[in-house]
Protein backbone atom coordinates (compact mmCIF):
# COMPACT_ATOMS: atom_id res chain seq x y z
CA UNK A 1 0.00 0.00 0.00
CA UNK A 2 1.54 3.38 -1.10
CA UNK A 3 2.23 5.80 1.72
CA UNK A 4 -0.31 8.63 2.01
CA UNK A 5 0.74 11.80 -0.19
CA UNK A 6 1.49 15.17 1.60
CA UNK A 7 -0.43 17.04 -0.64
CA UNK A 8 -3.64 14.81 0.09
CA UNK A 9 -2.95 15.24 3.76
CA UNK A 10 -2.57 19.01 3.70
CA UNK A 11 -5.60 19.37 1.32
CA UNK A 12 -7.88 16.99 3.59
CA UNK A 13 -7.33 18.35 7.07
CA UNK A 14 -6.89 22.22 5.66
CA UNK A 15 -10.43 21.75 3.74
CA UNK A 16 -11.94 20.28 6.44
CA UNK A 17 -10.97 22.93 8.56
CA UNK A 18 -11.67 26.03 6.35
CA UNK A 19 -15.49 24.14 5.23
CA UNK A 20 -15.84 24.01 9.38
CA UNK A 21 -14.63 27.38 9.70
CA UNK A 22 -16.42 28.77 7.03
CA UNK A 23 -19.56 26.72 8.01
CA UNK A 24 -19.66 28.11 11.63
CA UNK A 25 -19.58 31.55 10.77
CA UNK A 26 -22.40 31.15 8.06
CA UNK A 27 -24.11 29.52 11.41
CA UNK A 28 -23.57 32.64 13.79
CA UNK A 29 -24.14 35.57 11.40
CA UNK A 30 -27.34 34.14 9.91
CA UNK A 31 -28.05 33.87 13.99
CA UNK A 32 -27.07 37.42 14.40
CA UNK A 33 -24.39 36.52 16.78
CA UNK A 34 -20.96 37.03 14.82
CA UNK A 35 -20.22 41.16 15.82
CA UNK A 36 -21.30 39.96 19.58
CA UNK A 37 -18.68 37.09 19.15
CA UNK A 38 -15.80 38.66 17.44
CA UNK A 39 -16.06 41.86 20.04
CA UNK A 40 -14.92 39.69 22.65
CA UNK A 41 -11.55 38.26 20.46
CA UNK A 42 -8.33 39.92 19.81
CA UNK A 43 -6.95 39.13 16.12
CA UNK A 44 -3.93 37.72 18.00
CA UNK A 45 -6.72 35.22 20.22
CA UNK A 46 -7.80 34.13 17.34
CA UNK A 47 -5.18 33.52 15.20
CA UNK A 48 -3.64 31.86 17.90
CA UNK A 49 -6.91 29.27 18.67
CA UNK A 50 -7.47 28.66 14.59
CA UNK A 51 -4.27 28.12 14.13
CA UNK A 52 -3.70 25.47 17.01
CA UNK A 53 -7.49 23.87 15.65
CA UNK A 54 -5.62 23.49 12.35
CA UNK A 55 -2.79 22.18 14.15
CA UNK A 56 -4.59 19.17 15.54
CA UNK A 57 -6.61 18.74 12.50
CA UNK A 58 -3.33 17.92 10.57
CA UNK A 59 -1.87 15.50 12.73
CA UNK A 60 -5.50 13.67 13.31
CA UNK A 61 -6.11 14.22 9.66
CA UNK A 62 -2.46 12.37 9.23
CA UNK A 63 -2.85 9.58 11.47
CA UNK A 64 -6.76 8.90 9.70
CA UNK A 65 -5.46 8.95 6.25
CA UNK A 66 -2.48 7.09 6.92
CA UNK A 67 -1.64 4.53 5.10
CA UNK A 68 -2.97 4.98 1.78
CA UNK A 69 -4.83 8.06 1.89
CA UNK A 70 -8.52 8.58 1.42
CA UNK A 71 -7.51 5.87 -1.71
CA UNK A 72 -8.29 3.14 0.99
CA UNK A 73 -11.75 2.91 0.18
CA UNK A 74 -10.90 1.32 -3.36
CA UNK A 75 -9.63 -1.49 -2.04
CA UNK A 76 -12.94 -1.77 0.57
CA UNK A 77 -10.87 -0.10 3.69
CA UNK A 78 -14.11 2.41 4.49
CA UNK A 79 -15.03 1.00 7.75
CA UNK A 80 -11.41 1.18 8.67
CA UNK A 81 -11.66 4.94 7.33
CA UNK A 82 -14.86 5.39 9.11
CA UNK A 83 -13.35 4.25 12.42
CA UNK A 84 -10.32 6.41 12.39
CA UNK A 85 -12.40 9.42 11.36
CA UNK A 86 -14.27 9.35 14.28
CA UNK A 87 -11.45 8.66 16.26
CA UNK A 88 -9.66 11.39 15.08
CA UNK A 89 -12.80 13.44 15.42
CA UNK A 90 -13.23 13.03 19.18
CA UNK A 91 -9.59 13.69 19.41
CA UNK A 92 -9.57 17.31 17.72
CA UNK A 93 -13.06 18.04 20.01
CA UNK A 94 -11.64 16.70 23.09
CA UNK A 95 -7.96 18.37 22.25
CA UNK A 96 -9.14 21.44 21.48
CA UNK A 97 -11.92 22.34 24.31
CA UNK A 98 -9.01 20.72 27.17
CA UNK A 99 -6.34 22.88 25.35
CA UNK A 100 -8.06 26.29 25.14
CA UNK A 101 -9.39 26.19 28.50
CA UNK A 102 -6.06 25.23 30.25
CA UNK A 103 -4.14 28.08 27.88
CA UNK A 104 -6.65 30.24 29.17
CA UNK A 105 -6.46 29.14 33.15
CA UNK A 106 -2.71 28.83 32.98
CA UNK A 107 -2.37 32.96 31.38
CA UNK A 108 -5.00 34.04 34.01
CA UNK A 109 -2.50 32.03 36.88
CA UNK A 110 0.35 33.96 35.69
CA UNK A 111 -1.49 37.45 35.28
CA UNK A 112 -3.59 37.36 38.13
CA UNK A 113 -1.82 34.72 40.99
CA UNK A 114 -4.32 33.07 43.28
CA UNK A 115 -4.30 30.46 45.77
CA UNK A 116 -7.50 27.71 45.19
CA UNK A 117 -8.43 25.01 47.68
CA UNK A 118 -8.48 21.55 46.71
CA UNK A 119 -12.03 21.33 45.97
CA UNK A 120 -11.94 24.02 43.77
CA UNK A 121 -9.02 22.16 41.36
CA UNK A 122 -11.15 18.86 42.14
CA UNK A 123 -14.47 20.36 40.71
CA UNK A 124 -12.29 22.37 37.66
CA UNK A 125 -11.29 19.06 36.55
CA UNK A 126 -14.15 17.42 36.70
CA UNK A 127 -15.87 20.44 34.38
CA UNK A 128 -13.06 20.04 32.55
CA UNK A 129 -13.34 15.96 31.81
CA UNK A 130 -16.49 16.25 31.43
CA UNK A 131 -16.29 18.94 28.95
CA UNK A 132 -13.68 17.00 26.83
CA UNK A 133 -15.89 13.97 27.22
CA UNK A 134 -18.77 15.57 25.63
CA UNK A 135 -16.31 17.34 22.76
CA UNK A 136 -15.14 14.37 22.15
CA UNK A 137 -18.45 12.70 21.50
CA UNK A 138 -19.19 15.89 19.02
CA UNK A 139 -15.82 15.89 17.27
CA UNK A 140 -16.27 12.15 17.03
CA UNK A 141 -19.60 12.87 15.24
CA UNK A 142 -18.27 15.87 13.28
CA UNK A 143 -15.34 13.45 12.02
CA UNK A 144 -17.62 10.63 10.39
CA UNK A 145 -19.55 13.41 8.47
CA UNK A 146 -16.23 14.84 7.62
CA UNK A 147 -15.50 11.56 6.10
CA UNK A 148 -18.17 10.56 4.76
CA UNK A 149 -18.51 14.32 2.96
CA UNK A 150 -14.62 14.17 2.07
CA UNK A 151 -14.90 10.68 0.34
CA UNK A 152 -18.25 11.57 -1.44
CA UNK A 153 -15.60 14.69 -3.07
CA UNK A 154 -13.00 12.05 -3.51
CA UNK A 155 -15.50 9.84 -5.53
CA UNK A 156 -17.02 12.71 -7.65
CA UNK A 157 -13.05 13.88 -8.32
CA UNK A 158 -12.38 10.06 -9.85
CA UNK A 159 -15.64 10.24 -11.89
CA UNK A 160 -15.00 13.99 -13.42
CA UNK A 161 -11.59 13.49 -13.57
CA UNK A 162 -11.40 10.25 -15.46
CA UNK A 163 -13.91 11.78 -17.97
CA UNK A 164 -12.86 13.34 -21.14
CA UNK A 165 -13.40 16.91 -21.99
CA UNK A 166 -15.90 17.34 -24.98
CA UNK B 1 -7.79 46.16 16.81
CA UNK B 2 -4.92 48.57 16.62
CA UNK B 3 -4.57 50.36 13.11
CA UNK B 4 -1.21 48.59 12.56
CA UNK B 5 -3.29 44.99 13.22
CA UNK B 6 -6.09 45.99 10.64
CA UNK B 7 -3.55 47.14 8.08
CA UNK B 8 -1.81 44.03 8.55
CA UNK B 9 -4.86 41.76 8.44
CA UNK B 10 -6.07 43.22 5.21
CA UNK B 11 -2.83 43.07 3.78
CA UNK B 12 -2.93 39.73 4.75
CA UNK B 13 -6.52 39.13 3.05
CA UNK B 14 -5.87 41.27 -0.36
CA UNK B 15 -2.38 39.70 -0.64
CA UNK B 16 -3.71 35.99 -0.50
CA UNK B 17 -6.57 36.79 -2.83
CA UNK B 18 -4.03 38.03 -5.21
CA UNK B 19 -1.85 34.72 -5.01
CA UNK B 20 -5.17 32.78 -5.35
CA UNK B 21 -6.49 34.67 -8.36
CA UNK B 22 -3.06 35.61 -10.16
CA UNK B 23 -2.07 31.87 -9.43
CA UNK B 24 -5.19 30.12 -10.84
CA UNK B 25 -4.90 32.00 -14.17
CA UNK B 26 -1.39 31.46 -14.66
CA UNK B 27 -1.94 27.49 -14.22
CA UNK B 28 -4.97 27.62 -16.37
CA UNK B 29 -3.01 29.69 -19.13
CA UNK B 30 0.16 27.41 -18.61
CA UNK B 31 -2.37 24.18 -19.19
CA UNK B 32 -3.73 26.08 -22.40
CA UNK B 33 -0.33 27.16 -23.86
CA UNK B 34 2.28 24.40 -22.64
CA UNK B 35 4.25 23.17 -25.50
CA UNK B 36 4.79 19.48 -25.49
CA UNK B 37 7.21 18.02 -22.64
CA UNK B 38 5.94 20.73 -20.54
CA UNK B 39 5.42 19.89 -16.91
CA UNK B 40 2.20 21.66 -16.40
CA UNK B 41 0.72 18.80 -13.80
CA UNK B 42 3.76 19.88 -11.60
CA UNK B 43 2.79 23.54 -11.84
CA UNK B 44 -0.66 22.63 -10.52
CA UNK B 45 0.40 20.74 -8.05
CA UNK B 46 2.36 23.72 -6.64
CA UNK B 47 -0.45 25.86 -6.74
CA UNK B 48 -2.76 23.37 -4.96
CA UNK B 49 0.08 23.90 -2.26
CA UNK B 50 -0.10 27.35 -2.18
CA UNK B 51 -3.63 27.70 -2.61
CA UNK B 52 -4.97 25.66 1.04
CA UNK B 53 -2.37 27.60 2.61
CA UNK B 54 -3.79 30.71 1.45
CA UNK B 55 -7.35 29.61 1.73
CA UNK B 56 -6.79 29.30 5.78
CA UNK B 57 -5.11 32.95 5.67
CA UNK B 58 -8.06 34.14 3.81
CA UNK B 59 -10.35 32.56 6.63
CA UNK B 60 -8.47 34.04 9.54
CA UNK B 61 -7.82 37.31 8.13
CA UNK B 62 -11.38 37.17 6.60
CA UNK B 63 -13.16 36.94 10.10
CA UNK B 64 -10.37 38.96 11.72
CA UNK B 65 -12.10 41.97 9.04
CA UNK B 66 -15.74 41.27 9.80
CA UNK B 67 -15.04 41.74 13.04
CA UNK B 68 -13.01 44.77 12.75
CA UNK B 69 -15.96 46.02 10.34
CA UNK B 70 -18.35 45.51 13.18
CA UNK B 71 -20.53 42.38 10.87
CA UNK B 72 -24.34 44.59 10.66
CA UNK B 73 -27.35 41.99 11.26
CA UNK B 74 -27.89 39.29 8.87
CA UNK B 75 -30.96 40.99 7.54
CA UNK B 76 -29.16 44.34 6.71
CA UNK B 77 -27.82 45.33 2.78
CA UNK B 78 -24.88 44.70 3.98
CA UNK B 79 -25.23 41.36 5.96
CA UNK B 80 -27.41 39.81 3.31
CA UNK B 81 -24.88 39.96 0.92
CA UNK B 82 -21.88 38.95 3.38
CA UNK B 83 -24.40 35.61 3.62
CA UNK B 84 -24.51 35.14 0.15
CA UNK B 85 -20.32 35.64 -0.42
CA UNK B 86 -19.87 33.60 2.64
CA UNK B 87 -22.64 30.60 0.46
CA UNK B 88 -20.26 31.18 -2.37
CA UNK B 89 -17.11 30.49 -0.53
CA UNK B 90 -18.31 27.30 0.67
CA UNK B 91 -19.36 26.04 -2.99
CA UNK B 92 -15.99 27.61 -4.60
CA UNK B 93 -13.80 25.93 -1.15
CA UNK B 94 -15.83 22.56 -2.43
CA UNK B 95 -14.87 22.38 -5.51
CA UNK B 96 -11.63 23.78 -5.10
CA UNK B 97 -10.99 20.08 -2.90
CA UNK B 98 -12.65 18.26 -6.26
CA UNK B 99 -10.33 19.81 -8.67
CA UNK B 100 -7.15 19.20 -6.11
CA UNK B 101 -7.86 15.84 -6.63
CA UNK B 102 -8.34 15.75 -10.12
CA UNK B 103 -4.94 17.09 -9.87
CA UNK B 104 -2.97 14.20 -7.69
CA UNK B 105 -4.97 11.94 -9.75
CA UNK B 106 -3.71 13.16 -12.94
CA UNK B 107 0.48 13.27 -11.31
CA UNK B 108 -0.21 9.50 -10.04
CA UNK B 109 -1.64 8.47 -13.84
CA UNK B 110 0.63 7.64 -16.80
CA UNK B 111 1.49 11.08 -18.60
CA UNK B 112 -0.59 9.75 -21.54
CA UNK B 113 -3.40 9.55 -19.40
CA UNK B 114 -3.57 13.52 -18.34
CA UNK B 115 -6.43 15.44 -19.76
CA UNK B 116 -5.15 18.96 -19.54
CA UNK B 117 -7.88 20.37 -21.22
CA UNK B 118 -10.19 18.94 -18.44
CA UNK B 119 -7.24 20.53 -15.46
CA UNK B 120 -7.70 23.52 -17.30
CA UNK B 121 -11.68 23.86 -17.33
CA UNK B 122 -11.12 23.35 -13.43
CA UNK B 123 -8.95 26.56 -13.35
CA UNK B 124 -11.60 28.24 -15.37
CA UNK B 125 -13.87 27.61 -13.09
CA UNK B 126 -11.54 28.28 -10.42
CA UNK B 127 -10.70 31.89 -11.94
CA UNK B 128 -14.46 32.85 -12.37
CA UNK B 129 -15.13 31.62 -8.68
CA UNK B 130 -12.73 34.04 -7.18
CA UNK B 131 -13.78 36.45 -9.68
CA UNK B 132 -16.92 36.30 -8.21
CA UNK B 133 -16.10 36.38 -4.30
CA UNK B 134 -13.73 39.47 -5.38
CA UNK B 135 -17.04 41.21 -7.21
CA UNK B 136 -18.81 40.63 -3.73
CA UNK B 137 -16.19 41.24 -1.53
CA UNK B 138 -15.69 44.38 -3.43
CA UNK B 139 -19.41 45.34 -2.56
CA UNK B 140 -19.00 44.98 0.81
CA UNK B 141 -16.16 47.34 1.44
CA UNK B 142 -17.55 49.89 -0.98
CA UNK B 143 -21.25 49.48 -0.78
Amino acid sequence: MASTNTLEMWAVATFNVVVFGVLGVIAVHVSGELAGLLRGLSTLEGVLVFTYLWALTFAATRWALEPGGLERIQIGEFSSLLVRGALAGALIGAGFLIGVVLVEVAVRFVFEPVSLPGVQVGSFVFIVSAGGGIAALVGGVVGVVFVLFDVFLYRLSMYVGSRTSA
Amino acid sequence: MSTLSVLLVRFAHVGGMAVLLGGALFVWNALRTAGVGYDSIRLAVHYEWVFWGAMVVMLVTGVGNAGELGAPGPTTRWGTILTVKLAVVAVFVVGSFVRTFVVLTARQSAAGDIDEARLSQFYTATWVGLGLIVALAEVLAHG
